[in-house]
């Protein structure tokens, strides 16, 4: 809807609320909330009652002028600023009147007799005085629904006015004759907990009077109250009510000193709804949905406030209902328009994101050709070793299904009645979870030998698309793994062509009927981001799944700093060192990673974000829970830039910086690699220089010339020898040094025995210090190297260490000694614990059906199972209060032929 | 060559060609040679108390040469020790002489220093080439 329309639409809501009110239909929601904001006002302390009410029974009225002539003339004395009789006495004489109508204090009250318009001139007094006598009309005015507001100012009489007693009191003079101004509403405000002060006739005329409650009050002598008829309810108590006398008291108090309630004039009061509307539209304009909704009712509490304000401060009767309602029923008008807009808003929003999406998702090309349902069909089909395969669609509108593509079989070898897909075994098909065996009835009409027949729903984003059948021979699918599952993976895939046909297809059909097809459905964007989002999700799935499988331990933050996302080798690799990314910003996780300071690492991420430079920083880091658990890493960070080629794909996007890419390389491997190597390197050197030895002193006594014979023979022979030995070490050489060693190979590699001791003590350390057991070693600072898996035997070592660490007692030593002895290295540790008869023990460790004692056991075990893989021997024995021994032999490296033809 | 009494000389090595080879050649040089492949076979002669010096390579399969000369130079009057290894390290010879070694060649070496360093330990000096 246009601003225009809007306008008018709340210029009418404006004009009828008005209207209503001018035609008083609000008077009782007013009078209603009048009467409660009157009730709220606190008392107002510093004002005291300015009248005095002086009871007199009813049938003490013709007393005469004993009694009242007599309290006129104490009550003259007392200084008083007002004398109201409410009614007129009677028998009094006329030196009563004559006093009376010479003192301008003293007003009587003229009741009226009958009502309406039988209404009876008012008479007072005897002829003679009655001319200079004040008086007034005393009487109430009808009250509205119970409740008197209001008293009479002038007293309308046979088409004239008489004032009311109030107004006498008040020294108003009959004026004007509207009806409007006839009336004032009495001020109750801050009267609620308060009353007049009171004193009865008789104790008046026995003198009892406290001249200071007299002196400067208005006094009103009348009559007091008889019984609940004789009672009028008022906003201060709308059930118990007052005497008449009290409200007489109330209006002339009014009248001379609180100030009357006056009501605003209608046209400010049509002034103030405007207002209201004004301000109502401004927030509509200003504020979100959510903001303008939560505004709406402190605002009309506000309203309610200033209203109530006024009445107090201003003594001014706003018309509250007319206000208020303005306000709620523009406000829900415009909440109204305003929702439909947004609603509007984000239904465009919607079927946009969705036009985008399937635009980034699909290539526009892949519809534009049939071909690759051949090369569907023909994959599925190699794959799964079909007999014959046939995929059906939907027709819309339709009960039937057509064929989309088939191989070996078409639609007409399915029964005219097998094609409605609303009826088995479609239905069927579509509430089991696995493709649908076709036992009783045949889906394809020639059967062939040795098929089963199959039928599977094509599903995407919830909805059913069409169907895949197809027939297989019973033996594939149980050689086959998982077949089913391969299939409902096949038949998802197939579901997403499926979609991807049905969208190019109205897309197609769009062009002809544009915006029938945009509003054909109120759930048209809902289903079509759906989908959207379905293949965007699919799509998401793969690059997380991408993104995870990557070797390499990396992690994407914004340029902010933020994880964006993590690949599960990073997650691993950091929780072994109690580091938790997604807690971290990119800066935090760097100063943690290098140990660098924080201001250094926040300028190298500042050149990656701002010069796109790239940085890689030395790691080093402790496992979790290992003192000496260190391992050795790269951190390499480096921005991910923008390709200004894909402007589409980053519209809006201020930053030619994507983001930063935090890669995690884990060193410690290679570096354990690069040391083994060195350590090789070292002996091979020393084996060079042990061997060239004999020839250097072969040369020597060649050369020297002294020897005889046999002993040139000999050394010849030596020399020789040696030289063959050298040729062969040079070929082993080669073949270490061209090995590539990691450790998740698996393989033999020439290691320092002393190595894997050293580093397994070093991680047991403090395990063994908290069971208060030592470590002896002894080692030989000279050793030939060992040729194991260094893996292998390195957790062989460690699960033996923790075993004897777990059966010693405490305070002992475990013994570890190494040596080199023929063919082998070996290895020899013992404990001095609580040990185990040696026939359990060994099936601990070497029967697999037994089970193992503890986890170090069954470490243990496992370990042992794959010794053999590496020609690792472990012999050991066990004795109930001596302990354990094991022996462990390694393979020696000799530097001949032995290792390369083995 | 001049001297008296004919001197042993124990080899301390595990390669059996160089022990050959150098026991040929102290030999004709006028020593008596006795060669051992491994730190415990050489306990039982340096306890005789026969060998006047000893020749030590510090790769030895169960006794190294190390601990072998620690235990030596515990003796009351130990013998002249000259090493002579593969084990390329400087912190080897650094260590070696620490000990008590009296000299500390690399190898490859040649002959006649190793002949050079027992006759001038020895006491001997010669009097061809």
């Amino acid at each position: 809807m246009t601003l225009t329309g809007i306008l008018i639409r709340v210029l009418l809501i404006v004009a009828l609320i008005m209207g209503v009110g001018a035609l008083g239909g609000f008077r009782l929601p007013n009078a209603l909330i009048y009467d409660g904001l009157v009730r709220l006002t606190p008392p107002l302390e510093h004002e005291a009652p300015r009248a005095i009410l002086i009871e007199a029974k009813r049938n003490r009225e013709g007393d005469g002028g004993e009694t009242w002539a007599v309290l006129l003339r104490k009550l003259r004395e007392l200084n008083p600023e007002k004398i109201l009789f409410t009614f007129v006495p009677e028998r009094v004489g006329d030196r009563f009147f004559r006093e009376a109508a010479a003192d301008e204090r003293i007003i009587f009250g003229i009741p009226v007799t009958g009502d309406g318009g039988d209404r009876v001139p008012p008479s007072v007094g005897p002829g003679a005085v009655a001319g200079g006598l004040r008086h007034g009309v005393a009487t109430l005015p009808p009250g509205f629904h119970g409740i008197h507001r209001t008293q009479y100012r002038f007293v309308p009489f046979d088409g004239g006015t008489r004032p009311s007693m109030e107004a006498a009191g008040a020294g108003i003079a009959v004026s004007g004759d509207r009806e409007e101004q006839a009336l004032f509403r009495v001020n109750f405000n801050g009267w609620r907990h308060k009353v007049f002060p009171r004193l009865s006739l008789e104790r008046a005329l026995q003198g009892e009077i406290i001249p200071e409650l007299i002196s400067g009050k208005i006094v009103l002598v009348g009559f007091r109250s008889e019984g609940p008829l004789d009672r009028v309810n008022t906003p201060l108590s709308p059930h118990a009510g007052i005497s008449p006398l009290e409200f007489h008291g109330h209006a002339v108090e009014t009248l001379l000193h609180r100030g009357p309630i006056r009501e605003i004039h209608p046209g400010r009061a049509a002034a103030a709804v405007v207002a209201v509307v004004i301000l109502v539209f401004v927030m509509a304009d200003r504020l979100t949905l959510r903001m303008f909704f939560w505004a709406a009712l402190p605002i009309a509490g506000i309203y309610l406030s200033g209203i109530w304000a006024a009445l107090l401060v201003l003594l001014v009767w706003l018309p509250a209902t007319e206000i208020l309602l303005a306000h709620t029923a523009i406000f829900l008008y415009l909440y109204r328009q305003k929702s439909v807009r947004q609603e509007m808003n984000v239904r465009r929003m919607l079927l946009e994101t969705s036009a985008r999406l399937r635009k980034r998702i699909f290539p526009v090309s892949f519809q534009s050709t049939e071909e690759h349902w051949s090369q569907v069909v023909a994959m599925v089909t190699q794959t799964l070793d079909l007999t014959r395969t046939i995929f059906l669609e939907r027709v819309p509108r339709d009960h039937r299904v057509r064929e989309v593509k088939a191989w070996n079989c078409s639609l007409s070898d399915i029964h005219e009645r097998r094609r409605d897909y609303k009826r088995p075994p479609y239905s069927t098909a579509i509430k089991g979870t696995e493709p649908e065996k076709m036992e009783d009835r045949l889906f394809f009409t020639h059967p062939m030998e040795d098929e089963d027949q199959y039928l599977v729903p094509l599903s995407f984003g919830g909805q059913v698309l069409g169907f895949w059948a197809y027939g297989v021979s019973p033996k594939r699918v149980r050689g086959v793994e998982n077949f089913h599952r391969i299939v409902a993976g096949f038949a998802g895939q197939v579901g997403e062509l499926l979609y991807r046909r049905e969208q190019a297809r109205k897309r197609e059909h769009s062009r002809k009927r544009r915006i029938l097809h945009r509003f054909a459905s109120r759930d048209l964007p809902g289903n079509e981001l759906a989908k959207a989002i379905e293949l965007l999700n699919r799509r998401l799935t793969l690059q997380e799944r991408v993104f995870d499988g990557v070797r390499t331990a990396i992690i994407l933050y914004d340029i902010f700093g933020r994880v964006v996302q993590v690949n599960g080798k990073m997650s691993r690799l950091l929780r072994r060192f109690n580091i938790i990314a997604y807690e971290m910003t990119a800066k935090d996780l760097a100063v943690a990673l290098a140990r660098l300071p924080e201001d250094r690492i926040r300028g190298i991420l500042r050149r990656v974000i701002l010069s796109h430079e790239e940085a890689t920083l030395q790691v080093d880091l402790n496992r979790k829970g290992e003192k000496n658990g260190r391992e050795t890493g790269m951190l390499h960070i480096r921005p991910l830039l923008s390709d200004l080629g894909e402007t589409d794909a980053i519209e809006g996007y201020p930053f030619e910086t994507f983001g930063i890419l935090f890669e995690l390389y884990e060193l410690t491997a290679m570096q354990r690699s690069h040391r083994l190597k060195l350590q090789l390197l070292t002996r091979l050197q020393a084996q060079l220089c042990r061997d060239f030895s004999p020839i250097v002193v072969a040369h020597d006594l060649l050369h020297q010339g002294d020897l005889d014979a046999r002993q040139r023979k000999r050394v010849d022979s030596l020399m020789c020898n040696k030289i063959d030995s050298m040729l062969m070490f040079l070929r082993q050489l080669r073949f270490y040094m061209g090995r590539d060693f990691f450790f998740n190979t698996r393989q033999r590699y020439p290691i320092d025995p002393r190595e894997p001791l050293v580093h397994v003590t070093d991680q047991l350390r403090e395990k063994a210090r908290e069971q208060r057991v030592s470590f002896r070693m002894d080692l030989p600072d000279y050793i030939d190297m060992a040729l194991v898996d260094p893996d292998e035997l390195t957790e062989l070592i460690h699960s033996i260490l923790e075993v004897l660490i777990d059966d010693s007692i405490q305070g002992s030593e475990i013994r570890i000694d190494l040596v080199a002895e023929e063919q082998y290295i070996l290895y020899s540790f013992s404990g001095a614990g609580y040990g185990m008869p040696d026939e359990t023990f060994q099936r601990y460790l070497f029967d697999g059906e037994y089970e193992a004692a503890s986890p170090q056991f069954a470490g243990l075990r496992n370990a042992l199972e794959r010794t053999g893989q590496w020609s690792g021997i472990l012999r050991a024995t066990s004795e109930v209060g001596t302990g354990m021994r094991f022996l462990l032999k390694a393979r020696r490296l000799f530097f001949d032929d032995r290792e390369l033809t083995s | 060559m001049n001297g008296g009494e004919a001197k042993t000389v124990l080899i301390v090595d595990e390669d059996r060609a160089f022990q050959e080879l150098m026991e040929i050649y102290l030999r004709n040089a006028g020593y008596l040679v006795r060669s051992v492949p491994d730190g415990v076979d050489a306990v039982a002669p340096l306890e005789g108390g026969e060998v006047a010096a000893v020749i030590l390579e510090l790769m030895l399969p169960l006794l190294d040469g190390m601990r072998l000369l620690r235990w030596m130079m515990d003796f009351r009057e130990p013998p002249p020790v000259l090493v002579v290894t593969a084990a390329g390290e400087e912190s080897a010879r650094r260590e070696a002489m620490a000990a008590g070694a009296s000299a500390f060649f690399h190898k490859p070496v040649h002959a006649d220093r190793i002949l050079g360093w027992l006759d001038k330990t020895l006491g001997r000096f010669r009097t061809d080439g």
